[in-house]
């Protein structure tokens, strides 16, 4: 038996966003009901979507990449007409915007990398008048009625033909949507020739009503007596829950010729900046002080970018750093590695300061340096202490898709670490699943790689990891680890890997080689007689103008099969990581599956809130191949905020 | 450069006499006769109340303003430090500030999501000070917010100007200043709206009151005109 991956968790957080946009439609599309919308979400809009009805569910993630091209990607279960395949990807792309007097003109394609229940082709424009939206369009595949026969079902070199696109007959299609002068509710309506199979034009009607900040309830029924229900989420990574830069402002940035600064010592120089970016709440961890150089490490409050830290950090040391002094260097402290450096030309600051480019010349200003190997003495060092942490965790998921009863099923963890040094941990994690525990299988005659997970014993407190990991520099640039020990549930034994980033570089390469056992079904400690060796190397590249990167993994899978794994999305500089999956093996038959995931800082919705996050994630790969241990504790994750492109990312924050 | 030691020296005795400066007097009252006279907006929590010290900050020669952000309800006192070009940083005890250029508002920090620029013609009114009676009837104006990496995020607005015809007298921090009131009824590029009201003294445009927009979230920032900076 294969899990299950398409979940949805911590719904009360997804309770807490603010609204942005409704979003209506079709398993995430914006529209009215089964038809899609010309109108756009707002850029960066991450919409999660539950649509309910007789014969279909469907769980969605969409995203709006850019002004014109929306992403989505459905997880639909039929309970007709067979299994749902799993995933699909949608995209809808506007080709013209609206104008005063001409509609907007776009085009969509629904159902990639699924079956013909799902894919559809649309030509679409709109126009919104008023408070009313009107699009109309014509459309292919399911749009016309036809759900089956344009491509070969459950095929997997057929889920990502492209022959059938825009291929037989076609249907055209109407809808509307007025927002009432009601608060939160719009009414809904469409017109469609042939949808779905019907034999005749199909009207339907509805209304969606906005229930809280960022929830949408839309209700609707259609002439041909379907009806269903659909809640959307909405939130938008630059529209934080929380007020920014309210406690107070910064200090002033002084230019040198402003202000006699007579030739400080280092003492009272750092005696100055302690007591003034404490007042930020930001403190001084490194300091050390040369004729034509000040070099700063400073933890700044939570959910700070480097940024912002760096531009706080300068414009105190503007006012109080002698003369002489043309350089600002300034990082952050980090476990294992300390973040990069952001040099700063003091001139070059000065004369940016003020400017409606101010922004643009500071970073002209700046250049990022790898952090040395280890640092020199200075006048104050970062002290280490050796210290155990510990903490409890709980995961709650339903399976909105697959489950008629929509059980949840409730894991408790309780996790621990000891760091006996910055780069060495030993870390644990007691794991017992309360609610709705799987019946335990009978053990596979061969150990599987990732299906029998069945067969671990279900109903006691289990032993979910315990390794020792070491993370060290072999240089500047080059990142490496070892761990040993047992990573995940299913596995356990040694791994090590080496990361090379140089510091102007938007991209970094990596490599992985693994060996491992296969954990014992009925013990903590034991092992069965498998073993497997991954050996992986990784591409991370930020990519673009706008915190976009990719992530490519090649190499030798658990099974032993050749595989590729491929990872897209976009940083956001408060925290949010918005990205999609899919992995693909030269062993494997079955059609190749999508993820998403979205990362989301509590800063953003609680105040003083620590730099922790919430990750949810919807389906992805799944299955014996492409499969790599987790738990091993890969490094990219450890280094990538202080990435180049991440830290330009976040520039803007440089004067506030 | 002498100017600008001289303004230094003032701003140690400023950063007195705000420091000093006690509590009770209504500038909460102040921003919301002004918030209420656009009528028909939601009104602002009431600021804490400062008391700027005018006999002061008038018998130090010390430029200072009073500053009150509309959506977050922070005020602040705030003395003249710095110029940066022909722009002036008012910067109060909590280093909460504005840069104004002329009477603009040219950037703000410490009291929301920062305004980083408004770029805008050099014989604007609010900039260069012109009588009530020359300001044109529209302009354009460029506001410039941080956004993703290092350059400003752009947003125009163009203004429609309504100049009052009556020249009232008006309270500004306990000194009766004559002032026309002038209306900019501004439109974005993003479609959103907003009006921005000035006080403008007809004898020599000198703006005492203003009332901006200064950002989608940030919202208006009342600027009340203590002792203006005359170089």
């Amino acid at each position: 038996m294969v899990l299950r991956q398409p979940k949805l968790a911590c719904l009360a957080l997804l309770g807490c966003w603010p609204t942005l946009a409704s979003a209506d439609g079709f398993a995430g599309q914006l529209g009215a009901i089964d038809t899609p919308s010309a109108t756009p979400w707002a850029v960066d809009d991450v919409v999660m979507g539950l649509d309910l009805r007789e014969e279909v569910r469907v769980l969605s993630f969409g995203f709006q990449a850019t002004e014109r091209l929306q992403l989505d990607f459905r997880f639909p279960t039929y309970d007709n007409g067979g299994p749902s395949r799993g995933s699909e990807f949608n995209l809808a792309f506007r080709l013209l915007n609206e104008g005063a007097y001409t509609p907007s003109l776009g085009f969509g394609l629904t159902g990639l990398g699924g079956d013909d229940r799902g894919a559809g082709e649309y030509i679409i424009a709109g126009k919104r008048i008023g408070s009313v939206d009107i699009a109309a369009g014509v459309g292919w595949g399911r749009y016309a009625g036809l759900t089956s026969g344009r491509r070969d079902p459950g095929a997997a070199e057929e889920s990502l033909a492209t022959g059938h696109l825009f291929s037989e007959d076609s249907a055209a299609f109407a809808n509307m949507r007025w927002d009432t002068p009601v608060e939160g509710l719009a009414l809904l309506a469409e017109y469609a020739e042939t949808p779905l199979g019907a034999e005749d034009e199909v009207i339907a009607a509805g209304f969606s009503y906005q229930l809280a900040k960022g929830l949408t309830m839309t209700a609707f029924g259609t002439s041909d007596e379907q009806a269903g229900l659909r809640f959307s989420f909405v939130a938008n990574p630059g529209d934080g829950y929380i007020p920014l830069h309210l406690d107070r402002g910064p200090f002033p940035y002084v230019r040198r010729s402003e202000a006699s600064v007579p030739a400080a010592s280092a003492a009272s120089v750092l005696a100055i900046l302690e007591e003034r970016l404490g007042d930020e709440d930001i403190a001084v961890v490194r300091f050390a002080m040369s004729e034509t150089a000040v070099d700063v490490m400073v933890r700044p409050p939570a959910n700070t970018t480097l940024a912002q830290a760096a531009g706080r950090t300068a414009r105190v040391l503007s006012a109080i750093a002698p003369t002489d002094v043309e350089t600002f260097r300034i990082s952050r402290p980090g476990t294992p590695f300390d973040s990069q450096v952001v040099v700063l030309d003091r001139a070059g600051l000065e004369a940016a300061h003020g400017g409606a480019d101010a922004g643009t010349r500071a970073w002209e200003a700046a250049s990022i340096a790898s952090a040395p190997l280890a640092w020199p003495d200075s006048l104050k060092n970062p002290t280490f202490t050796p210290g155990f942490s510990y903490g409890f965790a709980t995961s709650l998921k339903a399976d909105f898709l697959t489950s008629d009863s929509l059980e949840p099923t409730g894991t408790l963890s309780l996790n621990g670490s000891y760091v006996f040094a910055k780069g060495t941990t030993v870390s644990g994690s007691l794991g017992y699943r309360f609610l709705n525990q799987w019946e335990q299988a009978d053990p596979p005659a061969e150990p599987g790689i990732r299906s029998d997970l069945t067969s671990y014993t279900p109903d006691e407190i289990y032993l979910n990891a315990l390794s020792l990991r070491h993370k060290f520099r072999l240089s500047p640039e080059v990142y490496s680890r070892v761990s040993v020990g047992y990573f995940e549930r299913q596995y356990g034994g040694v791994s090590a890997e080496v990361l090379w980033r140089a510091p102007e570089l938007d991209f970094a390469l990596g490599f992985e080689a693994t060996y491992v056992q296969k954990r014992a079904y009925e013990d903590w400690f034991g092992f069965e007689d498998a073993d497997a060796t991954t050996v992986i190397g990784s591409v991370y590249a930020n990519i673009g103008e706008r915190g976009d990167f990719v992530e490519l993994d090649v190499g030798q899978y658990l099974a032993g099969d050749t595989g590729v794994g491929l990872t897209v999305g976009r940083n956001f500089p408060n925290g949010w990581r918005v990205s999609a999956n899919t992995a693909w093996s030269a062993d494997s038959d079955d059609t190749i599956k999508f993820g998403a995931q979205l990362r989301v800082p509590l800063g953003w919705t609680i105040p003083d809130a620590s730099d922790r996050a919430v990750t949810i994630g919807i389906g992805g790969p799944s299955g014996d191949f492409a499969s790599r241990v987790s738990g091993t504790g890969t490094l990219y994750d450890d280094i990538r905020s202080s990435d180049r492109q991440v830290i330009k990312g976040g520039w803007g924050q440089f004067w506030n | 450069m002498g100017a600008v030691l001289e303004l230094i020296r003032k701003v140690a005795l400023g950063v007195v006499l705000v420091a000093t400066a006690g509590c009770g007097s209504p500038v909460s009252d102040l921003a919301q006769a002004v918030w209420g006279a656009r009528g028909g907006e939601e009104e602002a929590e009431p600021a804490p109340a400062l008391r700027p010290d005018r006999a002061a900050i008038e018998a130090a020669d010390l430029a200072a303003i009073v500053i009150a952000g509309e959506q977050y309800g922070v005020t602040a006192i705030a003395g003249a430090i710095q110029l940066r070009e022909d722009r002036v940083i008012f910067n109060s005890s909590e280093n909460r500030s504005v840069m104004l250029d002329g009477g603009l508002i040219y950037t703000t920090r410490g009291f929301g999501e920062n305004l980083q620029a408004v770029e805008t013609a050099a014989d604007d009114p609010l900039v260069t000070k012109a009588s009530p009676a020359d300001w044109p009837d529209e302009l354009t104006r460029t506001y410039l917010f941080s956004g993703y990496g290092p350059q400003f995020a752009p947003l125009i607005a163009t203004c429609r100007i309504s100049v009052g015809s009556d020249v009232a007298q008006i309270d500004v921090v306990e000194a009766t200043r004559n002032a026309v009131t002038i209306t900019e009824r501004c439109t974005a590029e993003n479609g959103s709206a907003f009006t921005n009201q000035h006080f403008v003294d007809p004898a020599d445009g000198e703006v005492w009151r203003t009332l901006q927009w200064t950002g989608p979230k940030q919202g208006f920032i009342l600027v009340d005109v203590i002792e203006p900076f005359t170089g």
